[in-house]
């Protein structure tokens, strides 16, 4: 009776309560836009439209400037290099272009472009030096024969300028391109046994902002090295995430995929990927400017101060290098090098004799020396010494080498452990390896065409050898196969204008001095070559009309601002030359020590560097 | 019609409300308590949706953060709107935001619009169709006005209504800034929510529901010994005096109960003591009256003698045996009426009701007062109906009412006549005698009845009233269930109306005669 008459009397208050619950809580289903806050503060640009390649159609007054332009117009974004090219054409010729292949087509004249009055064609005559593709690398041309071609010039009623209206179909740039559209830029991969960074050159369009260089920098690296050096890659899956954001509170953050740091040896991997990044983001990283790597979400570390530097043997190189020549079967220092009054380094005094070529090498562990020595008429020999630093060595012999020996060159393969060096030689147009002791020298077998070597020079890094076959400029890799050198794939390298190469150099990371004779006087020049062979600066323009013996140059320091070496001397017609501005002749008179009581007939010879 | 239905229904509910304390208390209770748990169970549901939802607010605010921070990273190296590569870049950034999220496959939503560029598609990565998700109020808000926004939406997901928390942000960069929306599945959130309010609703329904219970169960161990002490109390007042509570314990309860068991034993020992005094004086008055009638008995037959014989004796003695027998006549009146007066009190008076012709005893009390009213001057008018009243009364006492009402009008009647009127109707009849003598003062109807009251004690008896007569009257009307009233007027003189029954043991409503005369009502009028 209670329980019914009280009911009626609950069960609404329970009816509106449950709708009450279950109505006025939860989270709603829609809801107002709220503002929470104001948004961050909108950046600084960094300026107007940056389009320096940007070259137009109609700037030419003439044909042959307006072909000079069009070789121009694809430098820059390769994406839209054709796009760009078409602005150049006629309607019908802008269908018909349909480039082959994607990269770009760097090709050198060899002759002005030729136009005859009256004519619509322009031809012209070139050679293909490489290819430029998207991530800046310049791959020499295989093969080099010149190329005629016939571009067709129109104007068209109505409109301003000339108009292509038949080219060939290829993103033809002229290599002088690179010199006023792309800047150098190297970037560096650890060699094969991570002993150090060995750099690899690459073209940045001037086009890509500022902001985006380091993206595309990282990007490279990502891509891999040229196939023609042999060095270590990225970390498998090494991918980098997102772009690389301006720097800001001087931190540049690179994030990358967290596959690219290993799981086993995490602290030296990421070491050795730091010194690498700091290396080839180095132009980026000025000042107090670190270097931050982040892996996924977690941060890796944060870099700054300048303790990458050892990790490329080249920052090493300084200023004021040690410099020799051969006088009178002697080693002798020269009066104005550093060190000026001290012995030569490693050798034993008694033993600076009968010497004819002399290389020095120095490592943060040994130093190293290869002498070539002739006692009366007996055959040249190789002798080898290996003392750390101030300390001396006795010579020792090299054997298994026979004929007229050239001059010696050290590559340093390891400079934190002794007898972390490589000699190489060529003797009777063979190449030969060489240890840092008493050995038999190892012959290095040549893949590439040609015969003979003539000349063989090591890159600061000990990684990258240029050699002279046949007269023909080569590029290859060295890497050790074990305890053995072995070297890499060759590739024809073509400096300009050059009939014969006879004698080369490194003058820094990136480029080669070049002495040969010119092609089109027979005169012997000396030149700054680009490793790719696509650039290259006359240094000296007349020497004579004998052959270089053979170039030395002690290599920039890449740290320097300037990129080419100043300390270069060559061997000329069996005397010692300084080359600078103009060739100066080595006399008795620089040599450092007492003054010889050699007869005046005698000159100093074989100059070389502490290297 | 509906309302008296209502009401008919409602009835025994309503009843019950009145009569039981523990539907009351219960019924109150549960709405108590319905309120209380309601508005806390409200509350707490309230409060753990607001919890639940902030939770979510700050981790996707502080992941929309970071998510802008990145973006516009990003973007820094776009110092320029067509930057060809920015769409890419866009693209980007989108999927790695978005891939970033995708531990728990949450189904989130990143959205990269660019309002003020037109020529940049906005870039969208779901694993559906989110373009309801983004309000034009939230591209508004983010867009133009560069704020951070947010917004609850819920669209369908595969069939599925699902609830959104949609994040909106401007993405600076170097050339203005493009918006980034941010949007998060409240579905954790939203179960959670239903989970506790399902729970919250649960455990208030059960806590009434007890409440409910267990205020019941209080109010029935409250409720029941006062039951107990109102059946015990009811007992009481019917005459049970021995009735007495169970005293249980020594709590309030027990208290009262011991408290009204020594009310009850009190009552009951004063009732018991007055009864008897009451019995006791009863019983005084009819034994002095006995025991006066016997020596009254031989004083009167002396005095009968006496009075017989007064002729004989000298004047002046006869004159005093004739006082002496006026003055027995008088006492053995005043003695008949103590010894009546007492057999009412003694509750002893028994009505002998038999059907009676109300007429014929009306004429026979005007006639036998004819002597007496001649003698004063006094004309008795008779006004009584044709037929025969027939009515079921004591014939007896109800002559002996109508001797005094006549009498007294004939002696107060101021040698003026006095009507006596009789009416009937079905259920009464009423008899009224009307005199116009010095009539009453006001106040003095009532007093009229009281035993030995005289309206002017210096006035000489003329009747030889004892006083008694219109207390029996009054005692006689009401043993009948009828009534006996006055009315009067200084100089206009007095009524009395009789009402009686006609059936005996009916209850009176109504009288066929007014108490206030009609002549009076024409002179007043």
């Amino acid at each position: 009776m209670i329980r019914r008459s009280a009911r009626p009397l609950v069960l609404p208050a329970v009816i509106v309560l449950v709708a009450f619950l279950t109505a006025a809580c939860g989270i709603p289903d829609e809801s107002g836009v709220t503002v929470v806050g104001s948004g961050p503060s909108p950046g600084i640009t960094s300026g107007t439209g940056r389009d320096p390649g940007q070259i137009s159609r109609d700037t030419a007054t003439d044909r042959v400037t307006f072909v000079e332009n069009y070789l121009k117009v694809a430098a820059g974004d390769l994406d839209s290099a054709a796009d760009r090219m078409r602005t150049f054409m006629t309607d019908d010729a802008k269908h018909r272009f349909d480039p082959k292949g994607a990269n770009l087509t760097v090709i050198r004249l060899t002759a002005t472009p030729l136009w005859n009055q009256g004519s619509d064609e322009v031809r012209l005559s070139y050679e293909q030096v490489g290819t430029l593709d998207k991530f800046g690398l310049l791959e020499p041309a295989a093969e080099a024969r010149p190329v005629t071609s016939v571009i067709k010039v129109v104007q068209t009623a109505g409109k301003s300028g000339y108009f292509v209206a038949e080219a060939p179909s290829a993103l033809l740039i002229n290599a002088d391109v690179l010199r006023n559209y792309y800047q150098e830029h190297t970037i560096y991969f650890w060699n094969t046994d991570y002993t150090g960074l060995v750099p690899d050159v690459r073209y940045m369009p001037d086009t890509v902002p500022v902001e985006q260089r380091p993206t595309a920098v990282m990007n490279w690296l990502v891509n891999g090295p040229a196939p023609w050096l042999s060095v270590a890659q990225l970390a498998d899956g090494t991918t980098l995430i997102g772009k690389v954001p301006e720097i800001s509170n001087n931190k540049l953050v690179i994030t990358m995929s967290t596959l690219g740091l290993p799981s086993t040896d995490t602290a030296l991997a990421l070491s050795r990927l730091r010194q690498q990044l700091q290396w080839s983001l180095r132009s980026f990283l000025s000042g107090d400017t670190a270097l931050v790597l982040r892996f996924g979400h977690q941060d890796a570390g944060s870099y700054s101060g300048d303790d990458y530097y050892a990790s490329n043997q080249a920052s090493r190189l300084t200023t004021d290098p040690d410099s020799f020549v051969v006088y009178e079967g002697r080693i002798r220092r020269l009066s104005e090098s550093a060190n000026a009054t001290a012995q030569p380094p490693v050798l034993v005094p008694e033993q600076n004799k009968d010497i004819r070529l002399a290389a020095m090498s120095s490592s943060p562990a040994e130093n190293y020396a290869a002498v070539v020595t002739r006692s009366g008429k007996s055959a040249d020999v190789l002798r080898v010494a290996a003392a750390v630093k101030d300390a001396q060595a006795p010579l020792q012999a090299i054997s298994g080498l026979s004929g007229t020996l050239g001059t010696p060159t050290w590559a340093i393969i390891d400079p934190g452990k002794p007898g972390g060096a490589v000699g190489l030689i060529t003797a009777n147009g063979k190449l030969y390896s060489f240890a840092p002791e008493k050995s038999r020298a190892q012959p290095m077998p040549w893949t590439g065409p040609g015969t003979t070597i003539s000349a063989v020079a090591v890159a600061p890094d000990g990684r990258r050898l240029v050699l002279v076959v046949d007269n023909k400029l080569y590029r290859v890799s060295l890497s050790m196969n074990g305890d053995s050198p072995a070297l890499g794939t060759p590739q024809l390298l073509r400096p300009a204008g050059l009939e014969s190469v006879t004698a080369v150099s490194f003058s820094s990371e990136g480029w080669l001095l070049v002495g040969g004779v010119r092609s089109s006087d027979n005169r012997t020049t000396i030149a700054d070559v680009s490793i790719d062979g696509a650039l290259q600066n006359p240094r000296v323009n007349d020497l004579g009309d004998k052959p270089v013996e053979s170039l030395t140059a002690y290599p920039a320091n890449p740290l320097w601002p300037n990129q080419t070496s100043g300390d270069i001397s060559c061997s000329y017609q069996g005397a010692a030359w300084e080359v600078l501005a103009a060739p100066r002749q080595i006399g008795v008179d620089r040599l450092a020590g007492q003054p010889s009581q050699a007869p005046g007939s005698l000159v100093p010879t074989a100059p070389f560097y502490l290297q | 019609m509906v309302a008296h239905r209502l009401e008919r229904h409602t009835a025994p509910v309503r009843r019950s409300w009145r009569r039981s304390l523990q539907v009351r208390v219960v019924t109150l209770t549960l709405i108590a308590s319905s309120l209380l748990v309601g508005t806390f169970g409200w509350f707490i549901a309230w409060r753990s949706a607001d919890i639940l939802l902030n939770r979510a607010q700050d981790e996707i605010s502080a992941s929309l953060q970071r998510k802008v921070l990145w973006a516009s990273q990003q973007l820094t190296v776009h110092p320029q709107a067509y930057d060809p590569e920015l769409p890419a870049t866009i693209n980007e950034t989108v999927n790695e935001l978005y891939d970033g999220d995708q531990a728990g496959d949450s189904g989130t939503v990143v959205s990269i619009r660019a309002e003020q560029y037109p020529e940049i598609a906005p870039q969208t990565v779901s694993a559906f169709d989110a373009s309801d998700l983004i309000t034009m109020q939230m591209i508004h808000q983010v867009a133009d006005n560069a704020r951070v926004a947010r917004q609850i939406r819920t669209i369908d997901v595969n069939g599925h209504q699902t609830k959104y928390l949609v994040y909106g942000s401007p993405v600076p960069s170097k050339f203005g800034h493009l918006e980034l929306y941010y949007a998060v599945p409240l579905t954790t959130e939203d179960r959670a929510a239903n989970q506790i309010r399902t729970t919250v609703l649960v455990t208030g329904l059960a806590l009434v529901v007890l409440l409910g219970v267990v205020a019941g169960l209080v109010t029935r161990l409250v409720v029941n010994p006062v039951r107990v002490a109102a059946r015990t109390a009811q007992r009481l007042s019917a005459g049970l005096l021995d009735q007495r509570m169970k005293v249980d314990g020594e709590d309030d309860l027990a208290l009262l109960a011991a408290a009204f068991n020594q009310m009850a034993a009190n009552l009951q020992r004063q009732i018991v003591r007055l009864e008897e005094m009451s019995r006791l004086q009863r019983r005084f008055t009819s034994d002095v009256s006995h025991e006066l009638r016997t020596p009254l008995t031989t004083v009167r037959m002396a005095a009968d003698l006496i009075f017989s014989e007064r002729e004989d004796f000298d004047p002046a003695v006869a004159r005093s045996a004739e006082l002496l027998q006026a003055e027995l006549d008088r006492f053995e009146g005043l003695l008949t009426d103590l010894l009546e007066i007492s057999r009412f009190d003694a509750g002893f008076a028994a009505l002998d009701s038999e059907h009676t012709d109300l007429v014929p005893i009306v004429e026979r009390v005007a006639e036998r007062l004819t002597g007496l009213a001649e003698r004063v001057g006094v004309e008795l008018e008779l006004h009584l109906p044709e037929g025969p009243v027939i009515a079921e009364v004591d014939p007896r006492r109800v002559e002996r009412v109508l001797r005094n009402l006549v009498g007294n009008a004939v002696e107060h009647g101021e040698a003026r006549p006095v009507q006596i009127t009789m009416a009937t109707d079905d259920a009464a009849v009423a008899i009224t005698v009307r005199d116009h003598g010095i009539g009453l003062k006001a106040g003095e109807e009532r007093l009229v009845f009281n035993r030995f009251w005289r309206a002017d004690p210096s006035r000489a008896r003329q009747t030889g009233g004892t006083g008694l007569g219109l207390s029996i009257s009054a005692e006689d009307a009401r043993l009948h269930g009828g009534w006996l009233e006055a009315w009067g007027a200084p100089g206009e003189g007095a009524q009395f109306r009789l009402t009686l029954p006609i059936r005996a043991g009916d209850r009176l409503v109504a009288a066929p005669l007014p108490l206030i005369p009609r002549d009076r009502t024409a002179e007043v009028s």
